[in-house]
């Protein structure tokens, strides 16, 4: 009976060939609107590491003025740490499975040849980044917690630098010279994007491209590379000791900190853990203000760093009532549809039909308007995040239509179509056949 | 008052060019209840359009109350429409989403008179025709009958030269056709020019006059003779009992 | 001729196709208003300008990555051949651009005794004596930077400078009664790090287009030394700016010890800084042009719909003496009397609407006057919408209401 059904839907949709392109252009408009502001929001909303999202936690410690206004959430604090607390707690015996400590920074990548030299962003971080943020390699693996301790200069590059400095081939063992330096690559790995990059503290540049190059932090700051991202400071520099130094031992946060724990009972053992540790420190004249640590899971650090922009949102509200202007059009599109129908409705009725099978067969029309929507609706989709792409600089991760996206978009047009049409054709279904047989 | 002279009416197709009035001559005078007979297909009905300036002869003369009518704009023949031709129709064509009182009031809303007097006349109509205490029924609440009686209504509204009703019982039962009948005879008993488009014979007859159209012509005929037969011969029992 | 009571009385009988078109224009004078006042905003703020003279400036970033390389007298190199290049009017070393997105946020202290968080904030630009022509800024009181005030700030030492040339909205705000020429201030607290005001100018923009002390800026003599990093800031005469990008970057790129990063011109950095804003606007313009033409369609649509299932009425009232025009206008006083209702509901909706994005994303409270505004566009698009279904029904012929089918 469905597919009788559908083709009678077909047929029917045939037959008034402008009325029903008009229904279906008008959800089509109203999906693909929906769809494109739906897809941003999705992809930036959406869980960027889902298998260990859950484990994975970003430490804040409220270092900061004491003369600022008090704080009451992991919004007002600090998202970086010093470099001194990070050190500190790498090197201890904490009640973590694994520990990361990392920053943003970056150097001249100088190729072997007469190719010319060409900026690259760099993170700076611990061996354990690779096994905690689960990281995928092609070639090689992490350098060892040797490589830590003694400031090795070595490095893990990405595919794509991998293919444009050695042409995809195994580079492993090879060197790469950055600014004046040359660092031993060890591996490297495959294309990884987390969408967004939630263990980069600089919001602007969570949907970049992720780094190409890693290396040991203790190597950089050894260096020193300088920080890329931002630097906050609230206490002048010591100026009895030189300026690097003063900077390293300042309270100025320029560094990024994330801790594997597994269990709950792991998390408030960590969580004591690190307010122990800042007790200690306020005994040592540091942390003036009062004690607020805290520690967030991917999910929640998201919230915390607002990665969904106001300007998201307020895109994502507007085109939502664009759809529903666009189902209100549809439901007068289909009433005219529908009432226009009247005398092919008496006839079946006439001959036997019930007003159940009247109301089924028209549902499946509706719902067959409502899924071509869907269809047009993706074409459209598509081509507004072109249009979206374009417009916003550094999007180009966030405008593509997954499996997931794109049975939303049928199945969002399906459901406001029936909507659409629920009224319309219950109207239908209870017509009368005996006044509408004769012609008038 | 009417009066039509070699009026022709020629509708043309791509294919096909068809005469339905052919040079069609009548007159009905000030007070009559004239009633307008054919078969189907004799142009009863574009002699009705052209009567009621609906439509434009192709040729011939229409004088309207002592004007020409045959060539007015469609602006100026809505005028005359609206103050000198009530219309009754077969179907009532009362407008389903008012009220009778609103129904009445259409043709008088195009005369430009206040409010006031609207809804006075609107109120006299309605009693005239005994549905005055149904003034705020929609028409789906009424019988075919009253409905024909609120059509009746609305035409009178306007205080027109006369009545041009076509098949005014077509959709009635006997008995509310009757009652349709007598009432457009006691409006002609009180003056008012009526002409009547019909194919039934029997309405035809309660005419004073019959005109009958075929083939798109005219026999602008007194009382058919046996019709007269009947009539004397009504008379004559009459006067011998 | 008024036929305002039976139309509207009609409508009430008939409420769903009414429904329809009032619900969508309601929602339409929502969504338009809000949508429109966003733009305005945007608008308003990517025009403010930044002080600079915008067509005719443009920036240089090269990244040196050669250690053995004398920086300092690169950049004096670097200076001298783009001073020198024809058509330049001067050219600066500088650490940040206004309105970048990118910069350096620092902290004025008015008294040794103010807690840092009273302390004024603000955005720093190291210059030299070449800052105040190459940024355009008009000095409105004191003086320029003397080459001999000139200081190094890098990885290397703490050295600081002694003078500063402020903004005037960051002289109004450190000493609000004004006189802040001469005036000592502190870059920390405590006393510490005295700077005195020599100069103040007329305007200029920090590098967040979006922060509220944007127009708090100053101006520090000091060549900024950091991780290999040199910008410049040029101003050139007009209509040579592309000829000035062309030649500087082919000077700056024949020193193979760096790489020339970034050669843009300022309306096209401040263009991508905006981009956001520029996108808002876009997108939102979109919105309204496709939910206006949605909307007239739909009325269109319906109202075309609604002609044909009154065909027999629309006869007959022609029979009883209306003319085309009556017709036409009782399609045009209906639509009007829907829009109505659909803007007394749209008033009611924007205003929500307005409410709940600026409670929950501070997007503003919408003027007043946009909302009569609205109506009038609405009620013209309605009225635009239905004329012709309108004048389809006038079509419609007197003689229908004899036919018998």
């Amino acid at each position: 009976m469905f597919s009788y059904y559908v083709a009678l839907a077909l047929a029917s949709m045939r037959r008034t060939p402008v009325l029903t392109s008009l229904m279906v252009l008008a959800l089509g408009l109203g999906i693909g609107a929906f769809m494109t502001t739906f897809t941003v929001y999705y992809l930036m909303s959406g869980d960027p590491i889902p298998h260990k999202s859950g484990v994975l936690f970003a430490v804040q410690l409220d270092n900061w003025d004491p003369n600022s206004p008090p704080t009451e959430s992991a919004e007002d604090v600090q998202p970086q740490l010093t470099w001194q607390d990070g050190l500190n707690l790498m090197r201890a015996d904490t009640p973590a499975t694994r520990q990361a400590h990392m920053y943003s920074t970056g150097a001249i990548v100088v190729p072997e040849g007469d190719d010319p030299p060409f900026d690259e962003n760099i993170r700076g971080t611990y061996q354990t980044f690779f096994e905690m943020f689960d990281v995928p390699f092609l070639h090689g693996g992490p350098w060892d917690s040797r490589a830590d301790e003694e400031r090795a200069s070595v490095a893990v590059i990405g595919r794509e630098l991998n293919d444009k400095l050695f042409g995809g081939e195994n580079s492993v063992g090879r060197s790469i010279r950055l600014d004046d330096n040359f660092f031993k690559i060890v591996g490297v790995i495959d294309d990884w994007q987390p969408t967004p990059r939630f263990y980069h503290s600089d919001w602007s540049r969570a949907f970049q491209d992720t780094e190409q190059i890693f290396i040991p932090m203790t190597r950089a700051i050894d260096e020193p590379m300088a920080p890329r991202g931002n630097t906050n400071c609230w206490a002048p520099l010591d100026e009895s000791v030189p300026v690097i130094e003063a900077f390293l031992k300042s309270e100025c946060v320029w560094t990024q900190f994330w801790a594997e724990l597994e269990t709950p009972d792991q998390v408030a053992a960590y969580k004591d853990y690190l307010d122990n540790y800042v007790r200690e420190q306020k005994q040592a004249g540091r942390f003036p203000r009062p004690l607020n640590t805290f520690i967030s899971d991917v999910n929640e650090w998201l919230d915390v760093m607002g990665v969904v922009g106001n300007d998201n949102r307020v895109q994502l509200r507007l085109s939502f009532l664009f759809l529903v202007v666009c189902v209100l059009n549809t439901v007068g599109l289909l009433l005219a549809k529908f009432l226009g129908k009247s005398g092919e409705v008496a006839l079946r009725r006439a001959m036997g039909a019930s007003r159940g099978a009247i109301f089924r067969q028209n549902l499946v029309e509706v719902g067959t308007i409502g899924a071509l929507g869907g269809i047009v609706g993706i074409g459209l989709a598509w081509l507004g995040l072109r249009g979206v792409e374009s417009l916003y600089n550094g999007y180009q991760h966030l405008v593509s239509l997954d499996p997931v996206m794109l049975a939303t978009a049928v199945g969002l047009s399906v459901a406001a179509a029936i909507a659409a049409g629920l009224y319309p054709v219950w109207r239908v279904s209870r017509l009368e056949p005996a006044g509408l047989l004769k012609t008038q | 008052m009417l009066k039509m002279t070699d009026v022709s009416k020629v509708y043309r197709t791509e294919l096909v060019e068809t005469h339905a009035l052919r040079e069609l001559t009548l007159h009905v005078d000030e007070g009559e209840f004239v009633a307008v007979t054919g078969p189907s297909g004799s142009g009863k009905t574009t002699f009705l359009n052209i009567a009621g300036l609906l439509e434009t002869p192709t040729s011939g003369t229409y004088v309207l109350d002592g004007a020409d009518v045959s060539s007015l704009n469609d602006r100026q023949r809505s005028r005359i429409r609206n103050e000198k031709v009530g219309f009754i129709f077969q179907s009532f064509n009362l407008i389903p989403d008012l009220s009778l009182a609103d129904n009445v009031d259409v043709p008088l809303r195009y005369r430009g008179w206040s409010g006031a007097k609207r809804r006075k006349v609107i109120g006299e109509m309605l009693d005239l025709v005994g549905l005055g205490s149904r003034k705020n029924y929609l028409p789906s609440q009424l019988s075919g009958g009253q409905q024909q009686r609120v059509a009746i209504a609305r035409a009178l509204a306007g205080q027109p030269r006369f009545l041009l009703a076509d098949e005014p019982t077509g959709n009635l039962d006997s008995e509310m056709a009757e009652q349709v009948m007598q009432l457009l005879e006691g409006i002609n008993r009180e003056g008012t020019t009526i002409v009547m488009v019909t194919h039934d014979p029997d309405l035809a007859a309660r005419a004073q006059r019959n005109i009958h159209i075929l083939d798109g012509r005219a026999s602008d005929q007194p009382m058919p003779a046996a019709a007269v037969v009947t009539e004397l011969e009504a008379r004559r029992e009459a006067a011998h009992v | 001729m008024n036929d305002f009571g039976p139309i509207f009385r009609t409508l009430l009988r008939n409420k769903l196709g009414a429904l329809l078109i009032a619900l969508q224009i309601a929602l339409t004078l929502a969504v338009v208003t809000n949508a429109a006042f966003i733009i305005s905003q945007r608008a308003d703020d990517v025009a403010r300008p930044s002080g600079l003279d915008e067509p005719n400036t443009a920036m240089f970033i090269t990244t040196l990555f050669d250690s053995n390389v004398d920086q300092k007298q690169l950049r004096r190199d670097d200076l001298d051949a783009l001073r020198g290049l024809p058509g330049v009017v001067a050219a600066v070393p500088i650490q940040s651009i206004p309105i970048s997105g990118s910069g350096w946020g620092e902290d004025y202290y008015t008294t040794p005794e103010m807690t840092s968080d009273e302390s004024i904030n603000f955005g720093m630009f190291m210059v030299d004596e070449h800052g105040l022509e190459s940024l355009d800024l008009e000095l409105l009181a004191g003086r320029n930077f003397r080459p001999e005030e000139m200081t190094e700030r890098s990885l290397d030492s703490f050295e600081f400078p002694r003078v500063t040339i402020v903004s005037e909205a960051l002289a109004d705000s450190l000493f609000p009664d004004g006189d802040a020429l001469g005036k000592t201030i502190y870059d920390e607290p405590n006393g510490e790090k005295p700077i005195e005001i020599i100069g103040i100018y007329d305007h200029m923009q920090n590098a967040w287009p979006h922060s509220d002390n944007v127009d708090r800026t100053a101006l520090i003599p000091a060549y900024a030394n950091f991780g290999g990093q040199m910008m410049y800031l040029v101003r050139t005469e007009p209509g040579r700016r592309d000829a000035v990008m062309a030649a500087g970057e082919e000077y700056l790129a024949q020193n193979r010890s760096r790489i020339v990063e970034t050669v843009r011109s300022y309306e096209e950095q401040k263009r991508r800084t905006y981009g956001g804003d520029i996108a808002m606007i876009t997108l939102m313009s979109t919105v309204i042009a496709i939910l206006t033409a949605v909307t007239g369609l739909g009325i269109v649509g319906l109202a075309w719909f609604s002609v044909t299932q009154r065909r027999k009425q629309i006869g007959t009232r022609r029979a009883l003496g209306a003319t085309r025009f009556d017709i036409v206008r009782y399609f045009m006083v209906e639509n009007w009397i829907i829009t109505s209702i659909g803007i007394a509901i749209g008033i009611a909706g924007a205003v929500t609407l307005n409410w709940f994005l600026d409670t929950e994303y501070n997007t503003g409270r919408v003027p007043l006057w946009y909302l009569p505004a609205g109506m009038i566009a609405l009620w013209l698009l309605g009225q635009l919408a239905v004329l012709l279904p309108a004048r389809r029904a006038a079509g419609i012929p007197p003689a229908l209401a004899t036919r018998s089918v």
